[in-house]
């Protein structure tokens, strides 16, 4: 272990506000101090951030969700078979009727504009989601009327 | 880079009380946003609980069709949260229990090359591959309780004793757990990357 040994076993166990420089510690000055354990650091919080984005979900469409249940019956619920208020139904079928061999790449038909702008390396994507049978990615574009919902299945990769 | 606070996609507990309270005041508009707000919350908390998207999104249906259709029995306030979480764990404990569909949460290697880190340091790029492993970790290798936990303080930045009073056990609980969660994940984080995997202990 190097000299830095110590300071890491400090950092895998130590609260975030302490070696992102929020509060004064013996930890935080090191970090701030040593270009090895700042970039940990900065690797960890970059690490939490994506996971955050990763496991968020989409939002939800609550009216669709509220509509439902108030007028779906109650087997329905039971079930609970009917899938992502927030993708459109016109997406499932076009799931449903394409026998999909490669990934597929579907536009979600949100857009009030035709204009799809390409993915920016910017461009956080958001997390993966699950379908039956596929597994489906959820990317946003730079234009907020725009999302990409790519299906594929795992075994095709 | 976002390091701290609150999730600015989740409402606190408080925030869900009083949105509650609105909703069971009436207004369709009220209900609404309640509905939008809990229902990503609901999502999250069966998604941490089941490790499975597709089981947490029939998680949270199930629960936000029952809370819409009893809306006049919702717990007032601040209970309303600890109620919610209740209904979901029970609702995901019940999907377990029936086998759920046990699939990987996993997957994005081949879609997404690389994902920028927050803040836009290059030095600090995901590959989709190894996102997919930080989720599996977080998602397969962590117990439920530590996973749960790790998402509630540290991803949620929720307090400890929050967490204790939302899921019902101590706050040194909580932080046990948490210490756990961070210490597994973090060296799967560090060790990640080659050049900084030679001082973990
Ligand atoms: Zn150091």
């Amino acid at each position: 272990m190097t000299a830095c040994g110590v300071w890491v076993k400090r950092l895998v166990m130590a609260s975030p506000e302490e070696f992102s420089g929020m509060v004064e510690t013996k930890l935080s000055r090191h970090v701030r101090d040593c270009p090895r354990c700042a970039a940990k650091a900065r690797r960890i919080l970059s690490a939490n951030e994506a996971l955050r984005v990763a496991i968020s979900g989409p939002e939800v469409d609550a009216a669709g969700l509220i509509e439902r249940a108030h007028h779906a019956g109650a087997d329905e619920t039971a079930t609970g078979r009917k899938r992502w208020p927030t993708v459109p139904k016109l997406v499932w079928s076009a799931m449903a009727a394409a026998s999909v061999t490669a990934a597929a790449l579907i536009v979600v038909p949100l857009l009030r504009t035709p204009v799809l702008e390409p993915l920016s390396p910017h461009v956080r994507p958001q997390p993966l989601v699950d379908a039956i049978d596929y597994n489906l990615v959820v990317m946003p574009t730079r234009n907020p009327d725009i999302t990409i919902l790519w299906y594929y299945k795992e075994t095709e990769q | 880079m976002a390091v701290e606070g609150r999730d600015p996609a989740f409402p606190g507990l408080a925030a869900l009380g009083e949105l509650a309270d609105r909703a069971r005041d009436g207004g369709d508009e009220a209900l609404e946003r309640l509905v939008s707000a809990a229902a990503r919350v609901v999502r999250r908390w069966a998604l941490v609980r089941l490790a499975h998207a597709a089981d947490a999104d029939d998680v949270m249906q199930e629960v936000m069709i029952r809370v819409i259709r009893s809306i006049e029995t919702w717990p007032a306030g601040e209970s309303f949260a600890p109620w919610l979480y209740v209904v979901t764990r029970n609702a995901a404990t019940d999907r377990l229990r029936r086998g759920g569909r046990q699939r990987d949460v996993g997957g994005f290697d081949a879609l997404l090359d690389q994902v920028p880190a927050p803040g836009g340091d290059p030095s600090l790029v995901f590959a989709g591959r190894e996102l997919a492993g930080l989720v599996g970790a977080l998602l397969r290798e962590l117990p439920p309780r530590q996973r749960e936990v790790f998402d509630l303080v540290e991803l949620q930045g929720m307090t400890a004793k929050e967490v204790a009073q939302l899921i019902g056990i101590r706050a040194s609980s909580v932080r046990g757990s948490l210490l756990k969660a961070r210490r597994n994940l973090r060296r799967r984080i560090l060790a990640t990357w080659p050049d900084v995997e030679e001082d973990l202990p």
